[in-house]
Parts: C-alpha cells; sequence; structure tokens
C-alpha cells in the first residue's frame, strides 16, 4: 500500500516539475516577445504571432491535457 | 413515466463514462468561445491594421500578463494536489489563483481609467480596446465565480478528490481564458 | 409557477442591473437615466435572473452551494411548463413554442401583403410597414434556425441513437428557456416601437434607428446562446451516446444533418454574437466600429454579420434535407441511395460554408477584386448540394413510393428547393446580383429555401413524428389537403416575385410602382391562400393531439430506433439497451437488421 501511494507521490512531484518548466517556459517567451515589441526588428508581427502560438500551445497541451480529446487521457 | 422516476435520471451510467462526457462537452464550449475571441481579433486587424494608441501603457499590460500566466500555474498546481487528494494545497492554490485574477481585473481597471482619457470608447482604438477587454475580463470574472464556488466546495468537504471534475472544469475554463489572452496580449499591445 | 418565479427573477434581475448602471452613471456625472444604457447593463441580470428562478437553482444551483437539489415532482401535462430535462419534454417545447412563433410571424406577413395589394399607401405607414416586415423576417429566421433542431433535433436524436436521454439534459432545458426571452426581447423591441433594419440588422442605420433595434439585438444574441449551449449538447450527444454498435456509418441520415448542422452552429453563432455586441455597444457606449467619419467602417458589420449568417442559411437546410432524406428512404421503402455521397455533401456544404459570405455584399462597395472568388466559392457550394438532391432523387428512383403527407412533404421540399437552389446560382452570379439585389427576385429565392425548403421540412417532420411524440395518429385526408393548399398556395405566392423582381420591385419598401399593381395584388390573393392553409394544420394538429387514433409503435413500417419503442416511448426510451448491428435503412433485404432489442441474459 505505502509502495502505490508512494508512486503516486512520485508521479505527483515530476508533474509539478513539468508544471514549474512549464511557467518558466511562458515567462521566458514572454519576456523575449516584449523585448522584440521594444526592439522593433524588421518582421515582427509574424515573430511575434509565432511566440504567442509558442506560448499557447503548451497551455493547451500541459495545462488543459488537450490529448484527451482523441482518448489520450492524461490523469 | 413518473417525474420521481426522473429525479434519478443518469445516476446510473458509469463515472468514467460521465468524465468523458463532460470533458468533450467543456471542450466543445472551449472551442466555440475560441472562435469569439478571433473574431474580435479579425475585427481589430481590419479596422486598425497593427496601429496601437501611443498612450497606452506598456508596464500595466506585461505585469497583467505575468499575473494572469502566474495564475494559470496555481491553477495548474490546484488541479495536482487535487489529484494527489491534498485539500489543503487544493484550497491554497485555488485562493492565489483567485487573489491573482482579481489583481488582474483591477490591472485592468486601472487601465480603463487612464483609457477613458487617452482614448475613450467614441474613438476606433478605443472601441475596440474597451471591446476585447472587456469580453476577456467578463471571462476572467466568470471563471472567478466559478473558482469561488469550487473552493468553497472543497472547504466544505463537498467535492473530494473521488468526484474532482469541478475542480478540473473550472481550472480548464481558466487556462483557456489565459491561452486566450496569451493572443490578446501581443496584439493589443505589442505589435506596431 | 415556475414560470412566475422565472418572471419575477427576471424583473428582479432587470431592476437590479438597471439601478447599478444608473447608480454608475450618477457617480460619473453623466445623465443618470437612460433607456438604452440601462437595459444593456440590464441585460445579463435579467437573463440569469429569470434562469435561476424558471428551475435552475432549484433543480440544478443548489447543489454548488452545498443544498441538495430538488427532485422533479412534476407530472403530466405541467410537466411542459416546467424546468424539466427530459429530452422529450423539451422537444414538444420547443416544437409547440416555435409553431406559436411560426404562426404570429406568419400573420405579420399577411399584414404585409395586405399594405401590398396596392399602390400606395393603405394600411400601414411606410415605417410601421418596415416594423412588421423586421419582425416578420427576424422572427422567421429564428424559426427556421431553431424549429427542426430544438424540436426533432431533441426528440427524436436521442432515440435515434439508441441513448436514454441527451449528453447535458439540465443543459438541455437552459437551452429551451432561453427561448421565451428571446420572444420576450421581441416583444418588448414591438412595444417600444419596433425597429426598420430588417432581421439583417445593417449598420449603421441599426445603430441610430429607434430604441426596439436594440431590443432585436439582444433577442438575437439570447437565440445565438441557445444555439451555443444546443450545438454543444448535440455534439456531445452524438459523439458520446451511441448505442452499442452505432457506427458512425449506420447512424441515420437525420442523426448526420443535426450533427453537420451543430458544428456549424458551434462555430459560426460567436459571429452574431460578435455582430449584435458591437452594435450593442455602439448604441450604448458611443462605440465607433461602424463611423466612418471617427475612422470605422460600415462594411465591417456586413462582413461580420453575414459571416454567421450565411452559415446560418445551411443551419436552417440542413436540417429539413435530413428529414427530407430520412422520410424518402422509409416511405420509397429503399436503403437511401449513396448514403455516403449525402454525408460528404452535408459535410462538404458545412465546410464551404465559411468561404461564401462576401456573395451577399456584391453590390456593397466592397473591393471589386473580391467579386470573383466569391462568385466562384458560391457556385461550388452548389456541388455538394446537388449531392444531396441526386440522393434524394436516387432514392425514389423505382421505389414502391407510399404517398403518405410526410412524404408528400418530403417531395415538396425536393420540388420547391430545386427553384430555390438554382435561382441561388444566378444570384451568386456577381453581374446578375448587381441587377436583381435588393428585389423580389431575391425574396422569392430565399423564401423558395427556407419556406419550401426548410418550413416544408418541419411540416414533414411535424407529420412524420407526430405518432411517436403524441402515441396519437394525424388526420391522413386532412393533412393532404394542407399539403395541396400549401404548396400550390406557396408556389403562387413566390413564383410571381421572381418575376415582379425582375421588373424592378423592390424589397423592403411598403410602396411600388404603379403597373406592378396587378400582379401584386394576385400575390398578395395568394398569399392569403397560402396562410390559410395553416388554419386546416392547427384544426387538425390540435385535434389529433386531443382525440386522434391511438398510434401504434411503428405506423408508417420504419426501420430506425425511435419506431422499435412505443408510442410515446417511456422515460429513458427503450427497456432494453438496443444493440445496433446493421445500416438504418434496411429495405429490400429481409435477413438485414438495423437493431436487436431483447433484454441480454
Amino acid at each position: 500500500m505505502s509502495d502505490i501511494a508512494a508512486t503516486g507521490e512520485m508521479q505527483g512531484a515530476r508533474r509539478i516539475g513539468i508544471g514549474v518548466r512549464v511557467v518558466l517556459v511562458l515567462g521566458a517567451l514572454t519576456v523575449i516577445e516584449y523585448a522584440i515589441a521594444i526592439a522593433e526588428p524588421p518582421g515582427q508581427l509574424p515573430l511575434i504571432f509565432a511566440i504567442a502560438l509558442a506560448k499557447a500551445v503548451p497551455i493547451l497541451i500541459y495545462f488543459m491535457h488537450v490529448n484527451q480529446i482523441w482518448g489520450g487521457e492524461h490523469s | 413515466m413518473t417525474a420521481v422516476g426522473h429525479a434519478a435520471h443518469g445516476v446510473h451510467e458509469a463515472p468514467a463514462k460521465r468524465l468523458g462526457i463532460n470533458r468533450l462537452g467543456l471542450w466543445f464550449f472551449i472551442l466555440s468561445e475560441s472562435i469569439l475571441f478571433v473574431g474580435l481579433l479579425m475585427v481589430r486587424f481590419s479596422l486598425l491594421g497593427t496601429y496601437i494608441h501611443e498612450e497606452l501603457s506598456q508596464l500595466i499590460g506585461l505585469m497583467i500578463t505575468v499575473i494572469l500566466l502566474a495564475s494559470s500555474f496555481t491553477a495548474y498546481q490546484a488541479e495536482r494536489s487535487m489529484a494527489r487528494g491534498d485539500l489543503g494545497a487544493t484550497k491554497r492554490n485555488l485562493l492565489i489563483t483567485l487573489g491573482l485574477g482579481t489583481v488582474f481585473i483591477a490591472g485592468v481597471a486601472f487601465e480603463w481609467h487612464e483609457a477613458l482619457e487617452a482614448f475613450p470608447p467614441s474613438t476606433v482604438f478605443g472601441s475596440v480596446f474597451f471591446t476585447m477587454t472587456g469580453v476577456h475580463v467578463f471571462h476572467v470574472l466568470t471563471g472567478l465565480v466559478m473558482l469561488a464556488i469550487v473552493h468553497r466546495r472543497v472547504r466544505r468537504h463537498e467535492t473530494t478528490s473521488t468526484d474532482s471534475w469541478p475542480v478540473e472544469a473550472s481550472v480548464k475554463y481558466w487556462h483557456f481564458v489565459d491561452v486566450a489572452w496569451v493572443f490578446f496580449y501581443p496584439a493589443l499591445y505589442l505589435i506596431s | 409557477m415556475s414560470i412566475l418565479k422565472g418572471i419575477v427573477g427576471g424583473i428582479l434581475g432587470y431592476l437590479l442591473g438597471a439601478a447599478l448602471v444608473t447608480s454608475i452613471r450618477a457617480a460619473t456625472g453623466a445623465e443618470p437615466w437612460d433607456f438604452e444604457v440601462a437595459t444593456m447593463g440590464a441585460y445579463l441580470p435579467t437573463v440569469v435572473g429569470w434562469l435561476l428562478g424558471v428551475g435552475v437553482w432549484e433543480y440544478w444551483a443548489r447543489p454548488w452551494f452545498g443544498r441538495e437539489a430538488k427532485p422533479y415532482t412534476t407530472v403530466g401535462w405541467r410537466r411542459y411548463f416546467n424546468f424539466d430535462t427530459d429530452h422529450k419534454v423539451i422537444g414538444i417545447q420547443y416544437l409547440v413554442s416555435f409553431l406559436f412563433l411560426f404562426f404570429l410571424a406568419g400573420l405579420f406577413a399577411m399584414v404585409m401583403r395586405w399594405e401590398l395589394m396596392n399602390p400606395g399607401r393603405d394600411i400601414l405607414t411606410p415605417s410601421s410597414y418596415n416594423g412588421f416586415m423586421s419582425l416578420h423576417g427576424t422572427m422567421m429566421v429564428f424559426v427556421a434556425v431553431a424549429a427542426i433542431v430544438g424540436a426533432f433535433g431533441n426528440y427524436i436524436v436521442p432515440i435515434m441513437i439508441g441513448a436514454d436521454d441527451m449528453a447535458f439534459p439540465k443543459l438541455n432545458a437552459l437551452s429551451y428557456w432561453l427561448v421565451p426571452v428571446v420572444v420576450a426581447f421581441l416583444t418588448a423591441s414591438f412595444l417600444v416601437g419596433g425597429y426598420d433594419t430588417g432581421w439583417t440588422g445593417y449598420a449603421p442605420l441599426s445603430v441610430t434607428t429607434r430604441t426596439g433595434a436594440l431590443f432585436f439585438n439582444l433577442a438575437f444574441l439570447t437565440l445565438g446562446l441557445s444555439s451555443i449551449v444546443g450545438a454543444i449538447n448535440f455534439l456531445t450527444t452524438v459523439h458520446k451516446m451511441r448505442a452499442p454498435g452505432m457506427t458512425w456509418s449506420r447512424l441515420p441520415i437525420f442523426v448526420w444533418s443535426i450533427y453537420v448542422t451543430s458544428w456549424l452552429s458551434l462555430i459560426f453563432t460567436q459571429f452574431i454574437a460578435l455582430a449584435m455586441l458591437m452594435v450593442v455597444f455602439a448604441r450604448t457606449l458611443g462605440m465607433a466600429f461602424f463611423e466612418a467619419a471617427a475612422g470605422g467602417d460600415p462594411l465591417l458589420y456586413q462582413n461580420v454579420f453575414w459571416f454567421y449568417s450565411h452559415p446560418a442559411v445551411y443551419i436552417m437546410i440542413l436540417p429539413a434535407f435530413g428529414v427530407t432524406l430520412e422520410i424518402l428512404s422509409h416511405f420509397s421503402r429503399k436503403p437511401l441511395f449513396a448514403y455516403k455521397w449525402a454525408v460528404g455533401g452535408m459535410i462538404g456544404i458545412a465546410a464551404m460554408s465559411a468561404f461564401v459570405w462576401a456573395h451577399h455584399m456584391f453590390t456593397s462597395g466592397m473591393p471589386d477584386v473580391l467579386l470573383k472568388p466569391f462568385l466562384a466559392s458560391t457556385e461550388l457550394i452548389s456541388i455538394p448540394t446537388g449531392l444531396i438532391m441526386l440522393s434524394a432523387l436516387g432514392t425514389i428512383w423505382q421505389g414502391r413510393l407510399r404517398l403518405h403527407v410526410p412524404m408528400l412533404f418530403a417531395l415538396g421540399v425536393v420540388f420547391n428547393f430545386l427553384f430555390g437552389g438554382i435561382t441561388g446560382v444566378f444570384l451568386a452570379d456577381a453581374p446578375l446580383d448587381i441587377q436583381l439585389h435588393d428585389t423580389y427576385f431575391v425574396v422569392a429565392h430565399f423564401h423558395y429555401v427556407i419556406l419550401g425548403g426548410g418550413i416544408f421540412g418541419l411540416f414533414a417532420a411535424v407529420y412524420y413524428w407526430f405518432p411517436k411524440m403524441t402515441g396519437r395518429m394525424m388526420n391522413e385526408t386532412l393533412g393532404k389537403v394542407h399539403f395541396w393548399w400549401m404548396i400550390i398556395g406557396f408556389n403562387f405566392t413566390f413564383m410571381p416575385m421572381f418575376w415582379i423582381g425582375m421588373n424592378g420591385m423592390n424589397r423592403r419598401i411598403s410602396d411600388y410602382v404603379p403597373n406592378l399593381g396587378g400582379t401584386n395584388r394576385m400575390i398578395s390573393l395568394a398569399g392569403f391562400f397560402l396562410g390559410m392553409s395553416f388554419v386546416i394544420f392547427l384544426w387538425n394538429y390540435i385535434y389529433s393531439w386531443w382525440r386522434g387514433a391511438d398510434a401504434p409503435s411503428n405506423p408508417w413500417g420504419a426501420t430506425t430506433l425511435e419506431w422499435m419503442t412505443s408510442s410515446p416511448p417511456p422515460l429513458e426510451n427503450f427497456d432494453v439497451i438496443p444493440e445496433v448491428v446493421g445500416g438504418p435503412y434496411t429495405y429490400g433485404d429481409k435477413s438485414a437488421k438495423h437493431a436487436i432489442l431483447e433484454p441480454r441474459l
């Protein structure tokens, strides 16, 4: 019994790890996004939207478990 | 037949099946709502191109964006703690999420206050700005109401880890509101 | 009783919202009372108050706050006036409500035809004519959007797929109980003087015109909400609630039509919400979306509006196609011809419907370079539509036709839609459309599609499923009289409209050049004749429900699942869960079976 509980605990711990990683990536991308907007390099529009997309995808996958739509139960 | 039998309606279906149904329904709802945000983006670009009013406060924009992203993280933590059966951590994380969401709304309210002087709704930029942020804040508000109800339920042990759907649903909706802002933030503040 | 609570809740909600808005205005130093701004602010509290009062609180929301939900104790006919989650109750609520709306809007059409009998002014001022025209259009569009889906989608689809109810019964009740709000807002618009924008509500007129337009916007917004909630429910139901063995290729074509329609509602209805929101904000907050002088764009409204409203045409017609194909197969005693192509045609229509909207705007001053692509995409969409027509004809071909009333109406759909569809190709052609735009040619075209197709389909469905829904048979002879009366009246009313349209009769105006008087009089008389046909229907409908002969479980000898249970079906539809073992139309093969309904050991 303690084994199962321990496994559950470990999985939980690892997933929190994923959460931290995701939010760090989101923060970094936001900073980059902001820096691009300040610097105004040529072709910033597609770049900024690519970054927005890059932010949305991890939220969808890791926070919202989008895979569960096509049957991949995530939790 | 009798309405009394009717009350028990749907009870006999397996919880796993019900969870699958609920999830799919919520995804359909999220898909539909995201179209509203896509429509608002289309309006924004068709009316204004990439124009941004220079008095729009970049600082507030960045701050509320970071706050909302952080609230998504705490919402995620709430869902994880719920799955672990740690109701204390769930409550704590839900409460932090509620707080961050409230700060977000306060930030927008402050910004509206400034914006009313700089670009009132009677200007085109003002129309687009107030409608986009307004529709988004409305979704934030509904999300907060849901989270508050769920928080109360968890606190009173009415939602437990055997039926954590209310937590999952409100958290998922909250992430969706965050994703919508991920696209609104650059469209409103960054491109020009 | 629950309706009374709902009304109290709605009024309280309105007062609360209006008071809030007024006090905010007073605090900011603006003129405190402004009816339109107050109403805008009170919209949400009003709707929420009504819904909570009508049953959401008692049956649904109480557990959110740690209380016991009330059990559903209402029985008998009172259930139909209550917040009830049984899909069969909701289906009948939808049917009766929308038939009522249909007849009311039909009366408005009679008033309009009375005015148009003679050139010059008869009974209406130009402004009140436009008021009747707008309400007639709006209500009929609402009927066409929601009647078949709401009534038969709700009642029949769960039974057809062998489910005990919809996926979300409470949401289902919610989507119905938004309909009275729609009706209330339309009534309110009438009481404050109506609106003259037509159902399309083009800006900037809709921004500057009478207060009634605001209520029209709110009504449309509410109907959109109801559609979206319904669409989520149908999609989830068809995905998750199918009986064992009910694969996608065994779904009856009517289920497919509702499924595809629901995708359209789910995606595109958000655009009407957006269009209505922008107009409401422009009216009440002075927003400048459509104000060219401030840098806005009046065409923006048309783009957003038609981005919903063209797909909405398919939301109106696809369920009617589904009903038609369903009935044609059962009454021709043949499997549906080219089933997969018909399904593909529906999906093709749905997919292409996103790329044709600007054909409504050929004369709007949009860039000329866009005319050709929209001409081409619009004409291309007739290909999937043609697949459905071919499926209909192929099904009838060499069938053993049983000309019962539902079949007559289904054949009527095929006949009428041919004219509606072909004249649509004319209008898709930009050079021709520039001539015919805003004439009665357009009026005739869309009445052939929506009335000749959609509403004939609605009546086909009413006659077909009436025995299932009420347990009683409708009178066959009266039904046939109704059909012939209606189709003759219909064609004599709308066929001449093509002609007067080409001869310069403009739509949406109470007066016209004198030399069109004779034809207009003939159209009006035919219109009154058409209107009277519904008296027969109403008599037949009400009397049969009350005193009709008892219906057996399968009066038409049809093969789909809803005919394998009693009429009307028991609560949760089947005593045993059906097991589907074959396609839905098992004609011509005695050994074939659609489903087995046996208690399993």
